[in-house]
């Protein structure tokens, strides 16, 4: 297993995020070597296929860096910016292939989502257990089916018979509560 | 999305939009600092999530794979820096339309991108296909595309700024990316490896026109 990468200080995570804005060439040699781990770790955790995921990296990297609109120094950390764009192309090539049929059965079983956490770090999943238990069961459940079970939020509000509204509102305030959780580090 | 975004932005960091509200997310965040201030938000928390969960070495060869794509680019650009500018203009002007080839106000992205399509085109057998209005007229927009399905290349004259490339299949559309607007003209490169049929034209949420696609 690798570790999650550098984390640089503020101050380093401003400045790449300018040169990365500017597509300063070093910019993306250096965000790969923080974040390269996390990113494929990212899509392997959705995709299971580890040609799958190194398309996936692939793909999403080389689209943002010719595409000069994608990211704004002030839009935020280039690592988050980056990850959500790697996990979203994952998912989209989750359901693409769910569409054709291919992945049906993978799909099948993220229906049990609280199963699909694996422990191999104990102390840090200790960590993402303990803050995903502090969240109400109602905004437990359509967050675990977001995040792990890759669902979107009309999936999610049919599997749970609530109105799309209320799915909508209950993931955002439980991701917003497992964010600051997890930021503070608690528990 | 004039709308701000709100709920959203939590839903498009989880991944749990569908790929036109995912676009129209991106969309409005470009030009609104409060919705994009809560979407990066939302992003930090779910890679904080992120950060927790089983990480994987990234094998050697997605740097080396990464440095080829990227630098490929740059050295396609230099090449066509570097070649006889009558030489160039007239390869130039032979495969692609004019307004492609004349225009000055492009971005160096998207150099890069048209300069991709160029060595495809002159490198590689391709076709192309007439995008056409939703009352079956043609449209100022073709796509130009490799006959094994590895390259598209969407070039439109008068694009709306923000307009979108999408994949229509089995009723379905998947984005594949934004037009990178050129003055009057507007192109898009997408290096996506398989056989797509349908290609549609999306402007403000709304289909404008599609084409389809044979190999």
């Amino acid at each position: 297993m690798a570790s999650a990468g550098i984390r640089p200080g503020a101050a380093e995570e401003r400045t790449l995020a300018q040169a990365f804005a500017r597509r300063e060439d070093w910019a993306f040699d250096e965000a790969y070597r923080r974040y390269g781990t996390l990113l494929y770790s990212v899509a392997l955790n959705v995709l299971h296929n580890v040609q799958d995921a190194e398309d996936c990296v692939h793909d999403a990297l080389v689209r943002v860096w010719r595409n000069p609109k994608t990211f704004a120094a002030d839009r935020g950390s280039v690592r988050a910016f980056l990850t959500v764009v790697v996990r979203n192309d994952a998912i989209s090539r989750l359901r693409a292939s769910a569409r054709r049929g291919r992945l049906a059965e993978r799909l099948g079983r993220e229906d049990e989502p609280a199963e699909e956490f694996e422990i191999d770090d104990f102390v840090q999943q200790r960590k993402l257990r303990a803050a995903i238990e502090e969240l109400p069961q109602e905004q437990r459940q359509p967050v675990l089916l977001a995040y792990f079970g890759g669902k979107t939020h009309v999936e999610i509000a049919k599997e749970l018979a609530e109105p799309l509204g209320t799915v909508k509102s209950r993931i955002s305030l439980g991701l917003r509560k497992l964010g600051a959780a997890l930021k503070e580090g608690r528990p | 999305m004039n709308e701000h975004v709100d709920d959203l932005a939590e839903l498009y960091a989880l991944g749990s939009l569908e790929d036109l509200d995912r676009a129209r997310v991106e969309r409005h965040t470009s030009s609104c600092a409060a919705c994009a201030e809560r979407v990066s938000e939302a992003e930090e928390s779910v890679t904080r999530i992120a950060e927790l969960q089983t990480m994987h070495e990234a094998p050697p060869g997605l740097r080396t794979r990464l440095h080829s794509s990227l630098a490929s680019a740059h050295l396609r650009h230099a090449w066509v820096r570097t070649i006889p500018a009558a030489i160039a203009a007239a390869l130039v002007l032979a495969l692609i339309p004019t307004w492609v080839a004349v225009d000055r106000t492009r971005t160096v992205a998207a150099m890069h991108q048209d300069e991709q399509a160029l060595a495809k085109i002159a490198s590689a057998p391709f076709a192309r296909a007439q995008f056409m209005s939703p009352r079956n007229a043609p449209m100022d927009a073709k796509v130009l595309y490799g006959m094994h399905g590895d390259w598209y290349y969407v070039v439109v004259m008068h694009p709306k700024p923000g307009m979108q490339v999408a994949y229509v299949h089995e009723g379905k559309m998947e984005m594949l990316g934004t037009v990178a607007m050129h003055g009057a003209s507007g192109t898009l490169y997408l290096p996506v490896n398989h056989k797509m049929e349908e290609l549609a034209l999306v402007s403000d949420g709304a289909v404008i026109g599609d084409a389809h696609l044979a190999y």
